[in-house]
């Protein structure tokens, strides 16, 4: 995985550097946004998961590997990706705008200058693909992804149909859509157990370093089993995923949302007292984590709809 | 020995409309500032609460509804009154005024002057903070560890160290802290102190950025030649002084374990109630679970007001009751979705809260080390 490289280097760089700056000051996501784009891996990701440029495994080590360094600052960063993964799907082309990739969806990054949103609304020939220009524009913050713009777009002024995609179509870039979040947690998980078991090695405490306790051992383990098991799911739904049913893709979302907020309040909890503080990132992936909980639920709802 | 119910009910009623009609609507504003409202410190049932703990004979307990007549607190009036409160907010709980864990410390290890002294300051002052200093950044259980020097001079000791995760610690009148007169001799060499905050060498370090419970003013504390004149030194009832100060600690423990635990069915309670209220969303298992959170605490109270050993009972309710808090947020949050996921939205503010209930005062992990240990040595 030479692609991993420029990731792992971005990563250190820019992300691991800034993950909590960002939090107080958002400016800087521009900055990093700027550097990101500057690796040109979003050409990767042209035609979604299914192109000529790149294997789906692949594509998700990428997004797994930088969600690994911070999972607020990649959720911003593949906001692009929206627009590529739904460009897939149609024939027009598209301009600079957020994509709100089903309705009632509550997670908008506004990552355009313009304000613009395309929203994706079913209906009973097929699912319609709106522009919409204006409307009433509400920034919100939420508990995790601090400093990440989100916004809450309410109103149809100006709204104008780009296209009314199929709804075989639109479940295939639901599909890819699930599985670009499920890799986002699976990155996010990875590095919280990455991160507890480090701690564990060098923090002592009745003479010898705590992962030599039982329970905390125990734990570890048990954490470490649950994030096998849900990238194996995740990984099991890339590799054959032109084939994977809509079955599949849930029942690996439900995986997710079930078991990962164990290893993500356990990682807090290995660090003890510190793990609480802002000192360390752990804290702040267990907030983020409820966060993409939630848009892996909202994912799943939207995927049952379509069914 | 129970409490009576009628007796009970009134005293929780009382904290219960306090927690709704000033706890709740203020719990945003501490989380945001770290300070405790002073609409809050200003009404009359905080200096209630603030005397709640101090022993009658020292001008404290709790007035009887319509009466003048006063209750010396216990283990099991206390967890009424700390459920009821959390409910409305656990960060602002853990700030209010009073002796906190510096109470059975006080009471067990202190001398009559020393008891005199420092409870007396509840009784002459409103708004008074008593705070209690063990943990240290790479130490918080393993008390044995501890690195804060207690050096013999004349008159006295001098304190060198520094301390964290202090509750109150930003707003204390004295502290309780706890050092070392020689590392080698582990539990033995355990002594506690009284230092008054305007002591010299006394400071407030960093005020610790947390995920939640940024109303309990945790912080720092710095001892840099701190002196503490001799009769500050707690020495219980002087037939084993080498170990009053482990065992002054562990009495604080067991105390607060109870507490924390029913704080922690304070905050299940107020997800509950919110679903039920607000989105009519009855949950039956959830009902269940905080009786049973509810039972663990009143067990474990009943038998540290017997002065009977309840390590095992304060174990487990604390054990399942830090759990049962977290679970009920997540839960909570999964049921009301992205709304409930902003920064100042009940839900979210309790779920950032409740994760340090299994932290603070021995982890999880210890309290499941201490069942197993109660388990074989009974």
């Amino acid at each position: 995985m030479n692609l991993l490289q420029p990731i792992n280097s971005f990563n250190r760089q820019w992300v691991i550097k800034n993950r909590r700056l960002v939090e107080s000051r958002p400016e800087i996501l521009d900055e990093i946004q700027q550097a990101w784009r500057s690796l040109e891996l979003n050409e990767l990701f042209k035609g979604g998961l299914l192109n000529e440029f790149i294997s789906p495994t692949d594509a998700i080590h990428i997004i797994q590997a930088l969600s690994e360094a911070d999972v607020a600052i990649a959720y911003y960063l593949l906001s692009d990706l929206h627009k590529l993964f739904l460009q897939a799907q149609l024939s027009s082309l598209l301009p600079d705008a957020a994509v709100m990739p089903f309705e009632h969806f509550s997670f908008l990054v506004d990552s355009t200058t313009s304000g613009d949103t395309i929203m994706c609304r079913r209906e009973e020939n097929g699912v319609r693909v709106e522009h919409y220009r204006s409307g009433r524009q509400e920034q919100k913050k939420y508990m995790g992804f601090r400093g990440i713009p989100f916004i809450k777009r309410s109103g149809v002024e100006n709204s104008e149909t780009l296209e009314v995609i199929s709804l075989s179509n639109y479940q295939d870039y639901l599909k890819q859509i699930g599985l670009l979040y499920q890799a986002l947690y699976a990155g996010l998980l990875k590095a919280a157990i990455h991160y507890a078991c480090q701690y564990a090695q060098e923090r002592h405490a009745f003479g010898r370093p705590i992962i030599k306790l039982q329970a905390i051992s125990q734990k570890l383990a048990h954490m470490a089993i649950v994030q096998e098991t849900t990238a194996a799911s995740l990984f099991n739904n890339v590799k054959h995923i032109e084939t994977v049913g809509f079955e599949e893709i849930i029942a690996s979302l439900e995986l997710f949302i079930k078991d990962g907020d164990f290893v993500l309040q356990e990682a807090v909890q290995t660090l003890g007292g510190h793990g609480y503080l802002e000192d360390h990132p752990v804290e702040k992936w267990m907030r983020d984590g409820q966060i993409l909980k939630a848009i892996l639920l909202e994912t799943k709802t939207a995927i049952q709809n379509t069914l | 020995m129970t409490i009576k119910n009628d007796w009970l009910q009134g005293l929780r009623e009382e904290a219960f409309m306090f927690a709704k009609g000033f706890l709740r609507p203020h719990a945003h504003t501490a989380d945001c500032t770290g300070n405790i409202p002073n609409e809050v410190l200003a009404h009359p049932f905080a200096n209630v609460l603030s005397k709640a703990y101090v022993p009658r004979r020292y001008g404290g307990g709790i007035p009887k509804l319509n009466s003048d007549e006063k209750v010396e607190c216990s283990s099991q009036l206390s967890i009424a009154l700390t459920e009821e409160l959390a409910w409305g907010d656990p960060g602002i709980t853990c700030g209010l005024p009073g002796p906190s864990l510096t109470f059975p410390v006080l009471l067990e290890f202190g001398n009559e002057d020393q008891r005199e002294r420092y409870f007396g300051l509840f009784r002459e002052k409103q708004n008074v903070w008593g705070a209690f200093a063990i943990t240290e950044s790479h130490c918080g259980t393993d008390a044995t560890s501890l690195t804060t020097k207690a050096t013999a001079v004349d008159g006295g000791f001098l304190l060198n160290g520094t301390k964290c995760f202090v509750t109150n610690g930003t707003r204390a009148d004295y502290v309780i802290v706890f050092a070392t007169v020689d590392r080698s001799q582990k539990q033995f060499g355990l002594r506690s102190f009284i230092v008054d905050a305007n002591t010299p060498g006394f400071k407030i370090g960093s005020v610790e950025k947390m995920m939640g419970l940024r109303g309990s003013g945790i912080c720092e504390i710095v001892l840099d030649d701190c002196f503490v004149p001799n009769h500050n030194l707690l020495q219980g009832n002087n037939n084993k002084p080498h170990i009053a100060g482990f065992l002054a600690a562990s009495a604080a423990w067991h105390f607060f374990r109870i507490e924390v635990s029913a704080i922690c069915v304070g905050i299940a309670r107020a997800i509950y109630d919110e679903l039920k209220g607000n989105c009519g969303i009855t949950l039956p298992d959830l009902a269940r679970d905080i009786q049973i959170g509810r039972s663990l605490c009143q067990k474990a109270a009943a038998l540290h007001d017997q002065r009977e050993p309840a390590n095992y009972e304060i174990a487990v309710a604390k054990a399942y009751n830090a759990q049962l808090a977290l679970s009920a947020c997540t839960r909570g949050i999964e049921i009301l979705g992205a709304p409930s996921l902003i920064e100042n939205h009940l839900f979210s503010r309790l779920f950032r809260a409740s994760k340090v209930f299994n932290i603070l005062e021995g982890s999880g992990e210890i309290q499941r080390e201490h069942i197993t240990h109660s388990l074989v040595s009974h």
